[in-house]
């Protein structure tokens, strides 16, 4: 018999530790597979004229070697320690949504899979580059479908890392521990939210180039073929996101070394609190220096020479947080265990990259720079030095962590010194070849070229071969090394206060309580949904306090099969879009039913993982953790949309430099009906404020018309969008017509997919408000699809009109800019933060979780109301229910104890009737039954599974 | 001194600056170096002295304020930060001073009625070079030294300024001469500027760098590597003899 349970638990794990380690093995395997692509190519250009490889695997080598290292690999490796670390560090029992978190590991895998796969689509993978340039990238130059299915590859990618930043975003906010304010994280949470802020705001806008890219590739649309769109358009867009994607790749890695270097020479941080301003301000700058890519293009000089200045500022934080670094090991005793040793290796590297890159900041040196080796050596200190190193530094660091074991010390060293001398072999001689063009694959012995990459193709493999005894060394010990201490190192952050592999809800001494004397645990005051108080320790009930760690745990809580099915869907389909109807058929299929099986899990309340919710929340502490996971959601969708419209407006200001006569208002069609379709879908954002103020104040009826009042203009401005692009169609206003066209049907096409996403979920709303035994129970569901709906309906109108086919568009001194892309006030007023509604709504909005309901069971008013985030308000209300109760003023009560004898479920004062009791429909839709229990009528849940064992 | 201490050829041995525009870029780029040197040494210098000072001694105790849980943030010293930001700023307002002064001589052209306009069409794979005359090249680049006696007063010469106008006919090219450090983006449906002058006769044969010395910077496909044209500074007469159809 096949033992199902530890592959049941991997695929189907949304324990965020688990997902740590499966980003973890994911991520090195892609890095063994770079870093042999690496070793390849460096083989070839050891000698002159070598004839090892054919010019085009030379390029789709180079291209999937950066392609893979700088998105498949570095940033999952720090989402893997992210995702394992971040909510210790926090102390938080898991992420805030953990299914999302599988779905992003699943849908990274995907995407992964289909990056690689792209070798064997015929033809070959992409091969212009990892910067993709156009018009190198366009179906004329690269007719090979492997080029496409990596420009898919890359979007679905994205995806994962948009949902896996919304989800950091919202725990790291939301989830922690009392007492643990934003000054206490560890610089390894701080380094994530920036890398977090960063991917939200640049990974959307490569989403956009992509679009544009998948569009000329595959629907015939002319952004890079025609003079005013061209290769420039794809440089702004994709060095918007290119710089940024820098410091993503950096800092995760950077921030680490800053908690080494504190932890190894037993000393605090220096200067904690300028370092991460430093970081933010690093941060902000990083979208203002894109254009030093482009020193060449012979774009405006005064706006270059801005870049110039732009660049080198942005040196001046890093900087300063290289000297707090330092000064961070004055006064300490310094121990130099392996991760230290990659701390100040990555340290030394990254400053030795960092003086570089002030050179490349000149836009004069430039002149000599580009497109030479130089640049490869510059960035590969930067990235590989700074920040991959010290990801090493963290591997050596947290594996005692990870497994319990110790791995070898005198190994770990030997691999630092043989990294240390193959790197500097490897990237050094670099800077000496700068007048040799990156990417070819041959050069001439005349070039003199010779003896310095051989030099460097000897550093690669020293540096290659080095990675492997950290491999062994590592795996090794995980099965054989020496058991670790909970705490080796002295570490300074939560993870090491617990066991090694920590338990299942990271904490089993209880909610970790931070102060200035140090860490005191109280007892979990919430029970959990798999066990009562005495599973608060967070393993299985095992004698007193004795625990199992995670690694034999598989709690039912994370445990759901809908993420790697969405995933798997989402990549059969993009891959059935190239390559065949039946994949694309069986694809969208698996992805629709798996969304529909996610619907009904989150309708059932299951996979909901309960945390404590009285820990620190600031600055967001007025938000519900899924508004606040929309919102970030939405501001990224603005980066998306707000690069589509830099799109069009770059587009718009070229085509009278290149005589290309943009159409006016009404000259390609009618724009009455495009209008009136806008006026359409701003009702439907009316509409569904109403269905928020109707579900805010139980209006049932009010609620559902609401909602099917905004579906059905929904529907019609879909039905309405699809005439109009008849309509042009058949007036010969096509895809490939001209640029203006081009973004025209991109534009709306965009917006008109999120209009068709909002729709389904709109079905879920409605189906979910159908369900939901009281309607204010839906309005948190129904506040959050409004914020969507309310970015959705908005831009439309901005869309349409930058195609130059609308009314503001008459305005020739109208400039569209992301500006406009705003909420209008009736919106902002109707998503106004949850906690306005008052205690009652909140509690009407934490039912569900499963805490809750066994809490509820248990009678206990304290606890019920903890999960409100304040206890004592929490006692204060239940005694003031029960006071009324008492007079028998309150009839809703009265009723429910006349149903019920014992109100074992919360009255809410308004609900007059059983019949509208919150936990009422849901009851029945999870089969539970109304029985007695302690002598008392009760409305009885479906007791969890362990504890109907401890019965 | 500067070329006394670099050679006859410049850093790093392999890239010989072979015209005025290298001349100045090597300057600047020694000037970045030394800055470089300077500074990060120092950064090295505290780094590894730290790194020796503090180092854990047998039987030492535990620092007092070793990290722990809980522990606020320290403020550390931002007096110290301004300092740093301030020499930083200051440092860069130097570097840049120079950078733009070397960049505003690369980027325009001095209005020279006896410069030799070339335009440069990059393709796949290969540079073509058409001349005002309507001579092409393709592979080979043709220029006039520097003629001293042929000032803006004296009509009908070359005075060795060579002014190209660089586009693409198809990929994004990247036009470069790494003797001369000059280097624009050919970029399709765009004509970009660059020029030099050219003070070493010489071909191939006689000066190996010029082999090879026009290149493509940017990949464009399968022939990236193998786009490249060789540079030809000629004399007067004998660029006269070949542009006039000889």
């Amino acid at each position: 018999m096949v033992d199902w349970i530890p592959l049941k638990r991997w695929l189907f794990t949304t324990n965020h530790k688990d997902i740590g380690i499966l980003y973890l093995f994911t991520s090195l395997y892609f890095f063994v597979t770079a870093g042999l692509f690496a070793l390849t190519f460096r083989f070839q250009l050891a000698i002159p004229s070598n004839t090892f490889l054919q010019p085009d695997e030379y390029n789709q080598l180079v291209t999937t070697h950066g392609l893979l290292m700088l998105l498949w690999v570095i940033t999952p490796l720090g989402a893997a320690f992210a995702n394992y670390f971040v909510p210790i560090q926090i102390g938080a029992r898991d992420m805030a949504f953990p299914r999302l978190n599988a779905l992003s590991y699943w849908v990274y895998l995907a995407s992964g899979m289909l990056a690689l796969s792209s070798y064997f689509a015929g033809g070959g993978t992409a091969d212009w580059g990892w910067t993709t340039y156009a018009p190198l990238n366009t179906v004329e130059f690269s007719p090979a479908v492997g080029g496409s299915m990596m420009g898919l590859a890359l979007m679905l990618l994205m995806a994962s890392s948009i949902v896996s930043t919304v989800n950091f975003l919202v725990t790291i906010f939301r989830l922690r521990a009392p007492g643990m304010s934003l000054m206490r994280l560890p610089l390894f949470t701080w380094g994530w939210i920036f890398t977090s802020l960063l991917m939200l705001w640049a990974f959307p806008a490569f989403v956009s180039a992509l679009s544009l890219l998948v569009a000329d590739r595959a629907f015939g649309t002319v952004f890079f073929t025609s003079s005013q769109g061209g290769p420039l358009l794809w440089d702004h867009m994709f060095w918007f996101f290119g710089h940024p994607e820098v410091y993503v790749l950096l800092l995760p890695g950077f921030a680490i070394v800053g908690d080494l270097l504190s932890t190894f020479s037993r000393r605090p941080l220096y200067a904690k609190k300028i370092i991460i301003p430093c970081l933010a301000i690093a941060s902000i700058l990083s979208f203002t220096v894109w254009a030093h890519h482009m020193f060449m293009t012979g774009i405006s000089q005064s706006l270059l020479e801005a870049f110039n200045v732009t660049t080198e500022l942005i040196s001046i934080p890093f900087a300063i947080i290289v000297i707090a670094y330092i000064f961070t090991l004055r006064g300490g005793s310094i121990r130099f265990t392996t991760p230290m040793l990659f701390a100040v290796g990555a340290l030394g590297l990254f400053i030795i990259g960092g003086v570089t890159g002030v050179f490349n900041s000149s836009v004069a040196l430039d002149t000599a720079f580009r497109g030479t080796f130089w640049v490869v050596g510059h960035f590969h200190y930067t990235i590989v030095g700074g920040g991959l190193t010290g990801l090493f530094g963290g591997l050596y660091y947290w594996f005692p962590k990870l497994t319990g074991r110790m791995y070898s010390e005198r190994l770990g060293k030997i691999h630092f010194a043989i990294y240390m001398i193959g790197f500097n072999l490897l990237y050094f001689p670099m800077h000496l070849l700068y007048d040799m063009p990156r990417r070819i694959f041959t050069y001439d012995a005349s070039t003199g070229w010779g003896p310095i990459n051989l030099l460097i193709t000897i550093g690669g493999f020293t540096f290659g071969i080095s990675q492997l005894i950290m491999f062994a060394n590592l795996l090794w010990s995980a099965r054989r090394g020496p058991a670790a201490d909970k705490d080796p190192w002295g570490g300074y952050s939560l993870e090491w206060g617990i066991p090694s592999p920590p338990p299942e809800f990271n904490f089993p001494e209880g909610v970790p309580v931070i102060s200035a004397s140090g860490v005191t645990f109280r007892p979990l005051t919430l029970a959990m949904a798999n066990g009562g108080q005495a599973m608060a320790d967070g393993g299985h009930a095992n004698g007193s306090h004795a625990y199992v760690s995670h690694e034999d745990e598989f709690g039912e809580e994370h445990w759901s099969h809908w993420p790697i099915a969405v995933a798997a869907g989402a990549g059969i389909a993009l891959w059935g879009l190239l390559m065949g109807l039946p994949a694309l058929f069986l694809g969208t299929g698996v992805l629709a039913a798996a969304l529909v099986g996610w619907g009904r899990e989150s309708l059932r309340g299951r996979s909901e993982v309960p945390v404590e919710a009285t820990g620190e929340k600031w600055p967001f502490d007025r938000l519900e953790n899924l508004s606040l996971g929309m919102w970030i959601f939405v501001f990224g969708e603005i980066a998306f949309f707000g690069t589509l419209f830099g799109a069009f407006v770059f587009l718009r200001m070229n085509s009278p430099l290149t005589g290309f006569v943009w159409p006016r208002p009404g000259e390609v069609h009618n724009i009455f009906w495009g209008g009136f379709n806008t006026i359409v879908l701003l009702t439907s954002g009316l509409t569904m404020v109403f269905a928020l103020t109707f579900a805010r104040r139980g209006s049932y009826r009010g609620l559902q018309a609401s909602l099917v009042a905004t579906f059905a203009l929904g529907v019609f401005f879909m039905v309405n969008k699809a005439f109009e692009w008849n309509e042009l169609f058949t007036n010969g206003f096509t895809f490939s017509t001209s640029s203006a066209s081009s973004i025209y049907y991109v534009l709306t096409g965009v917006h008109g997919a999120h209009v068709v996403a909002g729709l389904t979920a709109l079905v879920y709303l409605m189906v979910k408000a159908l369900k939901a035994g009281s309607v204010k129970q839906a309005s948190g569901a129904v506040e959050i699809f409004g914020i969507y709906w309310g970015m959705v309906d908005d831009p439309d109108r901005g869309g349409r009109e930058h195609a130059g086919v609308a009314r503001r568009a008459r305005d020739p001194g109208h400039r569209i800019s992301p500006g406009d892309f705003h909420f209008s006030r009736v919106h902002a007023w109707a998503i106004r933060p949850a906690s306005r509604r008052g205690l009652r709504g909140h509690l009407a909005h934490n039912r569900r979780s499963a805490v809750h309901r066994i809490a509820l069971l248990r009678g206990d008013a304290a606890s019920r109301f903890a999960s409100v985030g304040d206890e004592e308000i929490g006692r204060q209300v239940s005694a003031r229910g029960r006071g009324r109760r008492n007079r028998g003023r309150n009839r809703g009560a009265r009723r429910d104890r006349h149903h019920l004898g014992e109100p074992c479920l919360p009255s809410t004062h308004r609900l007059r009737r059983w019949g509208q009791h919150p936990e009422r429909k849901r009851h029945r839709a999870s089969g539970a039954r109304v029985g007695v229990r302690r002598g008392r009528l009760c409305a009885r849940e479906r007791w969890p599974r362990n504890l109907r064992k401890l019965e | 001194m500067l070329k006394a201490f670099y050679g006859q050829y410049g850093y790093p041995v392999l890239v010989p600056a072979l015209a005025p525009s290298a001349e100045q870029w090597q300057s600047l780029f020694t000037l970045y170096i030394i800055a470089a040197v300077i500074v990060g040494g120092a950064v090295f210098v505290i780094f590894f002295f730290f790194l020796a000072r503090y180092r854990r001694k047998p039987g030492a105790a535990e620092p007092t304020d070793a990290p722990r849980v809980g522990v606020m943030a320290d403020r550390g010293n931002p007096a110290l930060a301004a300092i740093l930001t301030a020499f930083l700023v200051a440092l860069f307002f130097g570097l840049t001073l120079n950078t733009f002064a070397l960049n505003a001589y690369l980027q325009n052209p001095p209005s020279d009625p006896n410069a030799l306009y070339i335009d440069v069409i990059g393709f796949q794979w290969g540079w073509r070079f058409v001349y005002a005359n309507g001579r092409e090249a393709i592979g080979e680049l043709r220029v006039p030294v520097v003629n001293g006696t042929c000032t803006s007063s004296v009509r009908g010469c070359w005075s060795g300024t060579v002014i190209l106008n660089i586009t693409s006919a198809d990929v994004f090219h990247s036009f470069g001469i790494a003797v001369f450090k000059i280097k624009r983006d050919a970029i399709p449906g765009r004509v970009n500027q660059a020029w030099f002058v050219a003070d070493k006769v010489g071909i191939p044969d006689t000066i190996p760098e010029y082999r090879e010395a026009v290149r493509c910077y940017e990949l464009c496909g399968t022939g990236h590597a193998l786009m490249f044209a060789d540079l030809l500074v000629l004399t007067g007469d004998n660029f006269r003899g070949w542009y006039n159809g000889g």
